[in-house]
């Protein structure tokens, strides 16, 4: 009688369970669009150590559980690290069927107990990022022994490269068989460049080589890569070696490499002006956009003279440049970092950018001063960039000023700052009060802006005033400004940005501040790429500027 | 051949709730579209509608008005649409306010733009539902969504055992 009863009560519970479950508004989604939102979880930051989205969304109901794990794909992406559980790896390997996997592999000095079961999903990486301790070389060649037939991006990325004379040879791993191999990015370890698996590459990044390359390695190296669209070197050529190759000038008899296909050359970590001498001896359309900056400077420890031997080099390779004729210069030398931006036709196509480690004001000033022809570059600045990666300095709001005054005709500021104030918002309040009683008789500070993004800064009660006072002043005085980015401002939450909005005709976005984001030291340190999407401007949503060139320049960034 | 944009369109609800379109603005659908393409002749007619009510199709008319003249996405664009939305859940400033209505309405929204194929619709709304569950715990969830918890206290017990390791923040 007793189990009679408790059966019926059960029955019913269950058909009570149906009858809220069925009235549920989320319950009419069919199967495949919910699974496109737990997919769209996919694209979520989340630290490592908390719960994984997908595998949340999974323990939230039945027809949630059995939607997430039909979902392939919603467990083809695994972040291995010590973080996470070798249960949780499987279960993703398991539910991800036969889909193509993307996995990151964090593996440090003191973690060489890691063992994750990846032996048999070699065969289904369609992706393989790897940022590992030297120490570890082993575990990941013993990993990797059979050929990755569906492999089509690798970034490898040894660290403490430096304490050991052995090197590590990428082709150890996978067998060498990677035909799909279109995007390759490593640092730390030798590549041969006459394996047949590099044939097919686009995109290829190489970073603090070992062994070291020198020019004349790269440049053979290049003739082997005909169908590159984008080339990153970094510290390739830097070494503080006596018998670094790249002190041996390039001999003239040296064959020019045609790279056709060529859309972005960057090259990070110039220090010596016969670094430049490279770019002679390639040959790419005009339209490449050209990045180039030092990491670390020897010679360039000035950035005039930089600029000065950028130029002195450019009018070498000059014929590499087709019909290269640029009608804007960006130049932008102030604390921290310089960048110059050459534009032509509203498109950028040649960037440099210089540590100067200017730490106090005066210098500011002293590199902003005085040549005529600098005078003129600043004057037909349009976009500049500032990127304060050290707690100890920052732009003042005094300098903002003299900053506005040196380039009149700036349209896109991006600022990122670590931990100061959002100075600049100071400046633009300040000076808005000094001034406001003989307006419109005196000019405004960045009066032709189009764009503003702040990155990374502080924003206290006071500030967040400031802020939403500074952009009306500066609407009611410039029209033009028309996109504003804040992106993880401490300080900024969505009431924030709903009265911001209120400005007319002033489109914002955001990205809320987040503790992993805090520091751009901390970013760089975890996740390189990270830190790089941050700070910049989407010039695609700002008005007035060239939408087709701006996409390029994104895209390709 | 194109037709002139003046030309006016009408529909018809499942709820006999009939509205007069302009014919540009009802092409944001691929399915109204299609349908349009396939009849040769003018015709009277309502187009019947039968998954759509009058006040859900009243906010589709009102996101298609807004969006009306913008490039329909192609083979090519919904590839790279695929690309930025694996980078960003965001949405812009119009589509955030006229998504912001209760559960029920939002739902029924992407119901009715996955069955009229307006794919920028669907995307606003699965944006949105994605925004809500973001870092949320399955309690979290079923409390915004008024979901039943229907774990066995087994299932459950699992459940808590494979959480062990993460932690909440």
């Amino acid at each position: 009688m007793e189990s009679r009863i408790l059966n019926k009560h059960l029955a019913c519970s269950e058909d009570v369970t149906n009858i809220a479950q069925a009235n549920t508004p989320i319950h009419r989604l069919p199967p495949e669009l919910l699974a496109t939102v737990f997919l769209l979880q996919k694209t979520f930051y989340w630290p490592n150590g908390t719960r994984i989205p997908w595998l949340t969304v999974s323990q939230v109901c039945r027809r949630w559980m059995d939607v997430a794990y039909e979902t392939a794909t919603l467990w083809s992406s695994i972040s291995i690290s010590r973080h996470l559980p070798p249960h949780i790896v499987e279960k993703s390997l398991q539910l991800s069927k036969s889909a193509p996997l993307d996995i990151k592999l964090h593996m440090f000095e003191d973690e060489q107990q890691m063992n994750p079961p990846l032996e048999d999903a070699v065969c289904r990486i369609r992706c393989f990022r790897a940022v590992i301790s030297v120490h570890n070389w082993e575990i990941l060649r013993t990993l990797f022994t059979s050929p990755a037939p569906l492999l089509e991006s690798l970034s490898l990325h040894l660290t403490q490269p430096y304490h050991n004379n052995y090197y590590r040879r990428l082709d150890d791993l996978f067998s060498g068989i990677t035909q799909q191999l279109r995007y390759l990015s490593v640092s730390g370890c030798a590549v041969d460049f006459g394996s047949s698996f590099l044939a097919n590459l686009t995109i290829l990044e190489i970073s603090n080589p070992k062994p070291q390359l020198g020019a004349l390695d790269l440049l053979a190296a290049l003739h082997k890569l005909p169908r590159l669209k984008s080339l990153r070197v970094s510290n390739v050529f830097q070494s503080d070696m006596e018998d670094n190759p790249i002190h041996m000038p390039i001999p003239r008899s040296t064959k020019v490499v045609k790279l056709s296909s060529l859309g972005l050359l960057s090259i990070y970590g110039l220090s010596y002006a016969q670094d430049l001498d490279f770019l002679s001896y390639l040959s790419f359309p005009s339209t490449t956009i050209l990045l180039f900056s030092s990491g670390y400077p020897h010679e360039y420890h000035d950035p005039l003279v930089a600029i000065s031997d950028f130029w002195k080099i450019h009018a070498s390779a000059r014929q590499n440049f087709g019909n290269f004729a640029p009608t804007r210069i960006d130049l932008s030398p102030l604390y921290g970092r310089l960048k110059l931006d050459i534009w032509d036709n509203q498109k950028l196509l040649c960037a440099f950018k210089l540590d100067n480690y200017a730490d106090d004001e005066e210098e500011a000033r002293y590199v902003i001063s005085d040549d005529p022809e600098i005078k003129e570059l600043f004057s037909r600045l349009s976009f500049l960039s500032v990127t304060e990666f050290s707690t100890n300095c920052y732009v003042s709001p005094f300098a903002w000023p003299i900053i506005s005054s040196s380039f009149p005709n700036l349209q896109c500021l991006s600022v990122e700052e670590v931990t100061e104030e959002a100075t600049v918002i100071q400046a633009i309040i300040d000076d808005y009060k000094s001034k406001s009683s003989l307006l419109p008789n005196l000019k405004p500070i960045f009066p032709r802006l189009r764009s503003l993004s702040i990155a990374k800064a502080q924003f206290d009660d006071d500030c967040k005033k400031c802020l939403i006072q500074a952009l009306k002043c500066q609407k009611a005085r410039s029209s033009s400004l028309n996109y504003l980015k804040l992106d993880e401002c401490f300080g900024v939450d969505e009431k924030l940005v709903v009265s911001l909005r209120e400005v007319e005709g002033l489109d914002v976005d955001w990205c809320a501040w987040s503790a992993e984001g805090r520091g751009a030291m901390n970013l760089i340190n975890d996740e390189h790429k990270k830190a790089q999407d941050h700070g910049e401007i989407d010039l695609r949503r700002v008005k007035g500027f060239d939408s087709i060139s701006a996409c390029y320049y994104m895209d390709t960034w | 051949m194109a037709a002139p944009a003046t030309q006016q369109i009408k529909i018809r609800c499942n709820d006999e709730k009939e509205f007069t379109v302009d014919r540009d603005v009802l092409e944001r659908s691929v399915l109204i579209k299609n349908m349009l393409e396939d009849v040769t002749e003018q015709q009277d007619a309502p187009i019947p509608l039968p998954n759509v009510s009058g006040p859900v199709m009243a906010k589709v008319l009102e996101y298609c008005t807004h969006h009306r003249g913008e490039p329909l996405p192609s083979a090519d664009t919904e590839q790279s649409q695929d690309e930025t939305r694996k980078r960003t859940t965001d949405i812009s400033e119009w589509d955030q306010k006229f998504i912001t209505v209760d559960q029920e309405m939002l739902f029924e929204i992407i119901l009715a733009a996955n069955y009229l194929d307006i794919k920028s619709l669907l995307d606003v709304g699965c944006k949105t539902v994605a925004n809500m569950i973001k870092g949320k715990t399955p309690e979290e969830i079923r409390k915004l969504f008024n979901i039943v918890n229907d774990f066995t206290p087994e299932e459950e017990a699992q459940i808590k055992k494979e959480n062990e390791w993460a932690e909440d923040r």
